[in-house]
């Protein structure tokens, strides 16, 4: 059917093809990654405490993870549209067993986008890739050479310092702070929260 | 003439002390900065061996000028410190006597930006400097390695003994170290991170990625088998930033920068070639343990 009055071409195909690429190539920075609430969370219409609250999300709501601002991030739900809700109630992925292969896909980003496709063909098999395991450490020969070869990538401070300014980055007298020890209450509400999981 | 003779007797007094009273004085004698580089490189033969740097110019120089900004930012800024992207697909990282810090590249592909980088690096690099590794090498079986001893292994006076030492503090990195210094790391990295200009979040960030993954994974068997639970670790450090740091929290993250460097390195990234490198091999090429590296291929051609 023709909405625009216009037959699209295979030529003007390819182009709207090259188009998304380079919008995916453009924006992957901001692109989108799955989410999934792990508890009950606020919505909020800027990244503070006390912002609007834009609505209230229940546990395991599915969600798309845009950005990240410090301890926030903006989110973008279903029906309610974007909000910023608190980085460490949204766990990546889509599912509460912990699936890597949903979020892997954003190393599947970086992949389409050095090739300027959009939409990578599939998720990365997590099976199959053979973790560093005990023995392959233990068990290794020795790589003196490898080691010395590491010279040759030492950047000097004076490169490190240019490296940092020309991103602003900007360097802070910060005192360590030996942590206080208020975690105690939050372990005890965890373990309670977890039988109760185990119950259902 | 004499001087031999007194080196023998000094060698093996300081032999009967490894193994006889190793337990009294093996908190007398602190490491000495020497002892600790020349065991870190033997240390670190022993990960590049498991895994080598991953043959990228611009990438490892990506990782150096940040790793050594963030260690200019700590009481140590004059080890020798050398930063590696390792070329696996394991997700994991590895701080080493010395000054060494390695993240392997199956970490690197879960970061979103500069400041996740940076919040791991500085985690890494805070072993380093609280001489975590040192510690456990001191402890429990390993009690009877004491500190003069050590130091007179390392510095040369011994090449049997040297190699005994690098394999226990090669043991280190299967078995992980105290709970304890692993959240302290996390606390004084988000520091290092947050002095070094960049948003301490980000760390927080990157363990909410550890605990979002299947821990039945190969690629992160062993790393959750040597560090305490991501969510609590994320939990833990989420309460000190937002105590202690939330301010800094605006400060950047660089996702631009980390962005372009990824977008170089993956165009014309080539998994090193190497022949099987353990001294104990369950057999398998080296092609059937990567599927990610087959799916990943093929993209890459077209």
């Amino acid at each position: 059917m023709n909405h625009s009055g216009h037959n699209p071409t295979a030529a003007g195909k390819v182009a709207v093809l090259i188009a998304v690429g380079a919008l995916v190539v453009a924006t992957h920075s901001h692109a989108a990654q799955t989410g999934i609430t792990r508890d009950a969370v606020e919505l909020r219409a800027a990244p503070y405490s006390d912002a609007n609250l834009v609505t209230s999300l229940p546990t395991q709501t599915k969600v798309e993870i845009l950005r990240r601002r410090g301890g926030w991030i903006k989110i973008n739900v279903e029906a309610y549209g974007q909000g910023w809700a608190p980085l460490h109630k949204v766990r990546l992925g889509d599912s509460a067993q912990r699936n890597r292969s949903s979020f892997w896909g954003l190393s599947m980003l970086w992949r389409s986008a050095s090739t300027g496709r959009s939409g990578a063909s599939g998720l990365v098999a997590t099976t199959g890739i053979r973790g560093m395991r005990d023995e392959d450490i233990t068990g290794a020969v020795p790589d003196p050479q490898a080691v010395k070869s590491l010279d040759g990538f030492q950047a000097s401070n004076v490169e490190a310092q240019a490296h940092a300014m020309s991103a602003g980055l900007e360097q802070q007298r910060v005192e360590y702070v030996e942590p206080s020890k208020k975690k105690k209450k939050k372990k005890r509400k965890k373990k309670k929260k977890k039988k109760k999981k185990g119950k259902s | 003439m004499a001087a031999a003779l007194a080196l023998s007797v000094g060698w093996s007094v300081a032999g009967r002390a490894q193994f006889d009273i190793g337990r009294l004085i093996k908190a007398a004698t602190p490491v000495s900065q020497k002892a600790e580089i020349k065991m870190g490189k033997g240390i670190a033969a022993n990960l590049l061996g498991a895994a080598p740097p991953v043959a990228d110019q611009a990438l490892q120089g990506y990782i150096n000028k940040i790793g050594t900004w963030l260690a200019l930012q700590t009481e140590k800024p004059d080890l020798p410190w050398r930063f590696a992207i390792l070329d696996t697909d394991s997700v994991n990282a590895f701080a080493v006597p010395g000054g060494y810090v390695f993240v392997t590249r199956g970490m690197l592909l879960l970061m979103r930006d500069e400041s996740e980088l940076a919040g791991t690096l500085a985690h890494e690099i805070s072993h380093v400097v609280e001489r975590h590794a040192l510690k456990t090498m001191r402890k429990g079986n390993w009690a009877g390695v004491a500190g003069d001893a050590l130091n007179a292994v390392a510095e040369g006076k011994g090449g049997q003994e040297f190699d005994k030492l690098i394999n226990v503090g090669t043991e280190i990195y299967s078995r992980g170290l105290d709970k304890k210094d692993e959240f302290a790391a996390d606390v004084r990295g988000a520091v290092i991170a947050a002095r070094g200009g960049y948003d301490p979040y980000g760390l927080v960030a990157m363990l909410q990625s550890f605990a979002s993954i299947n821990p039945q994974d190969d690629a992160v068997v062993l790393m959750f088998k040597t560090h305490p639970d991501p969510e609590e670790r994320m939990d833990r450090l989420l309460a000190y930033v937002d105590e202690n740091l939330q301010k800094y929290g605006a400060q950047p993250n660089n996702a631009e920068r980390f962005a372009q460097v990824m977008r170089t390195h993956m165009a014309q990234y080539k998994p090193v070639a190497r022949a099987a490198r353990r001294t104990e091999g369950d057999g398998t090429p080296d092609d059937e343990k990567s599927e990610a590296i087959k799916t990943i291929a093929p993209i890459f051609s077209q």
